[in-house]
């Protein structure tokens, strides 16, 4: 990883030059940000067998430490799905397609949606405050002092912690938001669990998994990238890791918000 | 050998360095004294190609150090071995997991070598049996001890020490003086000490520098130094030791 010092911020009393500076401020960053996902993506193949012991801790930190807070989410928002969705559908009789519309929204739209915005509030910010906090501390001048690619020794297990956490949360989302519905549709709609779920699989297609499974995995580089590059270039002591923390949230789910669309808008 | 030449350095318009110009020569100790927020740091975070200078620049053994774009600096860096002044110990890792880091990450050394080797350090700061404590849990002065170790487990041709001896107690600090002046005696390694303490740079120095305003103003034998009469560099040495004046 090349040494990037902090920018100056724009000093100029004209708004247009300002603006010009901002704008040409965040291609930058996000010039910065692209090269270092090359980066950790390359380091991913180079240093696989050295990165393992911390990948692994790390996948434990974003997938297992994060199942509470997603199951809890998926279970309810399936439940409000089939609700919805279900007091609809009773207008015209056709309670018994509850379990389509709600296995479809999830699996389409909603899991790695809601995922992807669950890690990026805690994984994330979390990982923007730490890879902050080293750079204040000097840790991060130690890396480098000591020919460790901060890169390879920082992103790139978190890269691939989540690169296998996120598609495995998502399709735990999907089944637990599924059986929300289910007790939804029983309880609420009168629709027998059996014709729920058979329902729900038949008209589920092969597409519809993929195509979650690649936001989920999309979702993923996006959250760990953005994170880790506003960790990184923290300035500022302590209320510089705040602002980081604050910004990788922020444009995490921006960027999950307006890819999530695209992606659609592709397939569909 | 390092050379800073006519380095000039400024952050957000406030200039730090102006026109700071210092020659550290092969196997010599050289002390870098001076005030709080002169440049201290940053004129070692310069040597190390840690931050770019605006003009100057910056040589170690003949070759210029550039780490940006474009430039290969990755094999001077190995010369160094460095003591950051807060430690610098990576959060996560026990004190013996951070200095067998640059052992496991350049070395093809086994793990039971690195265990001796990593006890071996800790025992030259004073620290037996620290391995498994956590950065979190040990004192400031145990951090700077435990930065010390991993700065010398690769034995470096060059040392830099960012206040080795700040937050350390008087015993310690001699015995942290001694650590230094038998690494530069036996294995002949340069070492660069920046440190408010004038004891341990009159103790361990072969040539004291001061700076003020981002620049050198006193240069020479800690005798010489003694002797200056600069009356910045008087005021600095009064304070430590004279205490009516
Ligand atoms: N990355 C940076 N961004 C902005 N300003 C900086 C940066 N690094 C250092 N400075 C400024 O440079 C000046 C010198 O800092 P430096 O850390 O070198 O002081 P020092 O001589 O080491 O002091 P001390 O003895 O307290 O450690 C300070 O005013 C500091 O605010
Ligand atoms: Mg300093």
């Amino acid at each position: 990883m090349k040494i990037y010092e902090p920018e100056l911020p724009p000093s100029s009393k004209y708004p247009l030059i300002l603006l010009g500076h901002r704008v040409l401020l965040s291609m930058r960053g996000a010039g910065r940000a692209l090269l270092i996902w090359g980066e950790a993506l390359l380091y991913a193949f180079l240093h696989f067998r050295r990165r393992r012991r911390e990948t692994g801790r790390q996948m434990m930190i974003a997938g297992v430490k994060s199942i509470g807070v997603v199951s809890i989410v998926a279970f309810f928002t399936g439940m409000i799905l089939c609700l919805q969705t279900g007091l609809l559908l009773l207008d015209y009789g056709q309670e018994v397609n509850v379990g389509t519309v709600v296995m479809t929204t999830l699996c389409r739209e909603m899991a790695p949606f809601m995922t992807a915005l669950i890690i990026a509030a805690s994984v994330g910010s979390s990982m923007a405050a730490e890879l902050g906090t080293m750079a204040v501390s000097e840790e991060i001048s130690a890396l480098h002092v000591m020919s460790i690619n901060p890169v390879s020794y920082l992103v790139t297990p978190r890269l691939l912690a989540l690169l296998f956490m996120v598609p495995a949360l998502t399709v735990y989302a999907n089944s637990l938001g599924v059986l929300g519905g289910m007790v939804v549709a029983k309880t609420q709609l009168d629709v027998e669990y059996s014709a729920y779920y058979k329902n729900a699989l038949s008209n589920l297609e092969h597409k519809d998994m993929y195509v979650g499974l690649l936001k989920a995995v999309v979702f993923g580089q996006i959250i760990t990238i953005i994170s880790c590059y506003q960790g990184i270039i923290t300035t500022n002591g302590a209320i510089g890791v705040g602002r980081a923390a604050r910004r990788s949230v922020v444009a995490c789910f921006l960027f999950v918000l307006v890819i999530g669309y695209f992606i659609t808008r592709v397939f569909y | 050998m390092i050379i800073l030449d006519n380095i000039y350095k400024a952050f957000n318009g406030q200039r730090v360095l102006d026109g700071l110009s210092l020659r550290v020569n092969k196997g010599e100790t050289l002390a870098i004294v001076g005030p709080s927020g002169t440049g201290k740091s940053v004129t070692l975070k310069h040597m190390l190609g840690l931050l770019v200078p605006d003009s100057g620049e910056v040589l170690v053994e003949g070759e210029k150090m550039i780490c940006t774009t474009g430039g290969q600096c990755a094999h001077l860096r190995d010369k160094f071995g460095v003591l950051f002044q807060s430690g610098a110990l990576i959060n996560w890792l026990s004190v013996g997991d951070n200095i067998s880091l640059p052992l496991i990450e350049k070395t093809k050394m086994k793990d039971d070598q690195i265990a001796a080797r990593v006890s071996e350090v800790l025992s030259m700061v004073e620290m037996d049996g620290a391995e498994f404590k956590m950065p979190a849990e040990i004192s400031g002065g145990m951090k700077k001890r435990a930065g010390l170790a991993r700065a010398i487990v690769l034995e470096p041709s060059i040392l830099l020490y960012d206040e080795p001896t700040s937050g350390l107690d008087p015993v310690l600090s001699r015995k942290i003086d001694r650590l230094i002046k038998n690494l530069s005696d036996t294995l002949g390694v340069t070492s660069v000490v920046v440190t408010h303490d004038l004891v341990s740079a009159f103790s361990i120095a072969d040539r004291i520098v001061m700076l003020h305003g981002g620049k050198v103003i006193e240069e020479g034998t800690p005798e010489e130094f003694r002797q200056s009469k600069n009356p910045t560099v008087v005021e600095f040495i009064d304070a430590q030791f004279n205490y009516d004046k």
